[in-house]
């Protein structure tokens, strides 16, 4: 067939190969849509933890640091302190996804880690002596309690 | 009609751009839904501390006032504590109510100073409390009006000392069971001690005058001070501004702050009258 002929032939395929063409383009299109949504959510769910982690690694070091520093005014006033109990509550889980905390007394970090990947790290300064714990998901409710027999900050599952 | 009948395709690209565009904002919204869903609640609630040094704060100047107020109008012993414990009564009764606002609670316990012997010349005047420590700084000699302490040693030496602006001693009166020295810097005074401890450090036979009135200004340290107790009362000049340091008792008190967080409970000694 000339070249002229292909330009000017205004035939097109048949009926039933025209729809099996449109059929297959459109599985394609709304398959790769598939794709890219999963993949977004997947992204989204993992910034989604890690600004989580940020927000409840701040916090936690803040509660951390309120305990520290009310033993430190309490020695500026000559006082002694019996006991401090700060109760707080974290999420079991984020984004349906159960995440390990680990809090080091050799950086002085609060270290956020779930299993897609997210780790979050979050700073914390104490004067007074702090054991590390390492918490893994599914508890709810904690406390930072400060023990006045050997002046170091404690926390654990209520 | 016309537009349903016609087969040229700006319907067809009509559709197509508006497909796109209702494509692209349920993108923009299915993944902000699901960030947000995603989100863990994060409330950073308010300090405790704020309100805990603020309780100690008021809590010490209430104790001192209700101690100055009513030593300075009565002299009995047995008026005086009672009007101690009605000031400080109405300030423990009152507390609550304040606190409550904060959606808290506190509560105080306090002592009054009958059968309590004087404090230790430690900093905070516990017998634990800090050996060697610095009484006041900036202290203009010339306008030094009092300056006595009276003293009971427990240990073997006891002792305060004058420092001049550079930090080296000046003047310092050592004591020992038996007898105190003077040391200067140009001699050194050993004599017994008076039968009644009391010492008026601005007494000429001290030499604390002559021995630091010709520097601009001293600082007063006392050394050892685990190893004595009594009560001290200097009142002057220094960085300009008037000063009173005075110590009689320590009145043993306790602190307790609770709120829906935080349960804290402090004993903290008070130091009267200032």
């Amino acid at each position: 067939m000339a070249p002229e002929s292909i330009i000017k032939n205004e035939d097109a395929v048949s009926v039933s190969i025209g729809f099996i063409l449109m059929f297959a383009v459109t599985v394609i299109v709304f398959t790769g849509v598939m794709i890219s949504f999963y993949s977004l959510s997947q992204n989204t769910e993992k910034t989604a933890m890690k600004e989580s982690f940020k927000i409840l690694g701040s916090g936690l070091a803040n509660k951390i640091t309120t305990v520290d520093t009310l033993v430190n005014v309490s020695s500026s006033f000559g006082a002694t302190v019996e006991s401090i109990e700060y109760e707080f509550r974290l999420p079991a889980t984020i984004a349906g996804t159960t995440y390990t905390m680990n809090l080091t007394n050799t950086t002085y970090e609060i270290l956020l880690e779930a299993d897609n990947g997210a780790l979050v790290g979050a700073p914390f300064s104490v004067s007074n002596n702090f054991t590390g714990r390492k918490f893994y998901g599914g508890a709810e409710d904690y406390i930072i309690t400060y023990d006045k027999k050997d002046k170091t900050i404690y926390i654990d599952e209520r | 009609m016309g537009l349903i009948e016609d087969n040229d395709a700006q319907f067809m690209l009509l559709a197509g751009f508006l497909i796109a565009i209702g494509l692209v904002i349920t993108t923009v919204m299915l993944n902000s839904i699901i960030f947000e869903g995603n989100m863990a609640i994060g409330s950073v609630t308010g300090d405790s501390k704020y309100e805990m040094v603020n309780l100690m704060q008021i809590t010490t100047d209430e104790i001192r006032s209700a101690y100055r107020n009513s030593t300075e109008k009565d002299i009995n012993k047995t008026n005086s504590t009672r009007n101690f414990t009605r000031q400080v009564n109405n300030f423990s009764a009152d507390l609550p109510k304040i606190y409550s606002m904060y959606g808290g609670g506190a509560k105080i316990t306090y002592e009054n100073w009958t059968n309590k012997g004087p404090a230790n010349f430690t900093e905070n005047g516990r017998p634990g409390g800090n050996n060697n420590w610095t009484v006041v700084e900036g202290v203009i000699v010339k306008n030094l009006s009092v300056f006595n302490f009276t003293i009971n040693l427990t240990g073997s030496i006891f002792k305060i000392e004058a420092r001049n602006p550079t930090g080296s001693p000046v003047w310092s009166i050592e004591l020992n069971t038996t007898h105190y020295n003077v040391t200067n810097v140009t001699n050194s005074t050993f004599m017994l001690i008076p039968s009644d401890r009391v010492f008026n450090l601005t007494s000429p036979v001290y030499y604390f005058n002559v021995s630091t009135s010709s520097y601009p200004s001293v600082s007063i340290h006392i050394i050892y001070g685990r190893n004595a107790f009594g009560t001290y009362k200097i009142l002057g000049l220094a960085n300009n501004r008037n000063f009173t340091r005075e110590r009689d008792y320590v009145l043993n008190t306790t602190v307790a702050l609770s709120t829906s967080k935080v349960k804290a409970n402090i004993s903290m000694p008070v130091t009267v009258p200032w």
